[in-house]
């Protein structure tokens, strides 16, 4: 008898890259794949008309860019993507990203967290009608 | 008449439908990003009247803490801060979290799963941690 409740989603695999054009990414795929590389962060990546699918938050850690991306449907209130972490140093639960490139990509489902100079300047980027 | 043109129900979407179905979860593990995906297919926007016992809940993922939502002698993750674990929404929406409302958490243990919900539900689970964390000090 096959035990359904337990019977294995299978993905195919994104693989390291360290090119994607025109994936679909589903960023918790793309964080256990990253993990099971034994790396805490997704790095030197460079995605190009991706689709990125969540449910995530995105944490952009250091050297990431968002160049003509949309960002997600932000119901009229650009903040409304973004998250503000609570702990000084640290925050768990999000996917850290550093070093990464995001070329005319879109996100759904997707939140945004990190440092407040960093949402306050998503947040005007996406209300200006362009992404940062 | 026979209706031909329905295709029969693929493994995986019986998969998900039976997973949406279920009220409780015992001594198992659950990758919370996907029982997420599979409510969403459903067309249940956030996790509903569900029930963990000892269970493991893997993130990455943030979790909205919302109405009814209680946590029972869990283990909410690695942090010597609990502040790390939470996360403050800045508009009236929030984006790219696991919404889950009347779930009830039962000694289960959280990895990789911050938290987030309106601020005096998270100033309640901040001080659950730090209520939870004194007590383990104590003991």
């Amino acid at each position: 008898m096959t035990d359904v409740a337990t019977a294995p989603i299978t993905l195919q695999p994104l693989g390291p890259g360290p090119t994607y054009t025109r994936v679909n990414v589903w960023l918790p795929q793309l964080m256990l794949e990253t993990l099971r590389g034994g790396a805490s962060a997704v790095e030197n990546r460079r995605f190009e008309g991706c689709l990125f699918e969540g449910p995530a938050v995105i944490l952009p850690i250091e050297g990431c860019n968002f160049d003509g991306c949309d960002l997600g449907d932000a119901k009229g209130d650009p903040r409304s993507l973004m998250l503000a972490p609570q702990g000084l140093s640290r925050v768990v639960g999000p996917i850290p990203f550093r070093n990464c490139q995001f070329i005319n990509c879109r996100f759904v489902g997707v939140g945004f967290t990190g440092a407040p100079a960093f949402l306050d300047s998503m947040a005007a980027a996406i209300g200006g009608g362009a992404s940062q | 008449m026979t209706d031909t043109t329905q295709t029969p129900m693929s493994a995986e979407e019986k998969f998900g439908r039976e997973l949406v179905a279920r009220t409780t979860f015992e001594k198992e593990a659950v990758w919370l990003p996907s029982l997420s995906v599979h409510h969403m297919n459903a067309g249940q926007t956030f996790i509903d009247g569900k029930t963990f016992t000892e269970c493991l809940i893997e993130g990455p993922a943030v979790m909205a803490v919302m109405n009814g939502t209680t946590f029972d002698s869990c283990n909410m993750g690695v942090a010597e801060n609990p502040r790390t674990l939470l996360l403050q929404p800045l508009g009236d929406k929030i984006a790219g979290v696991v919404g889950m409302a009347n779930c009830r958490f039962v000694r289960c243990r959280f990895v990789q799963v911050g938290f987030t919900g309106a601020p005096e539900m998270l100033q309640q689970v901040e001080a659950d941690l730090l209520s939870a964390r004194s007590e383990a000090e104590q003991a």
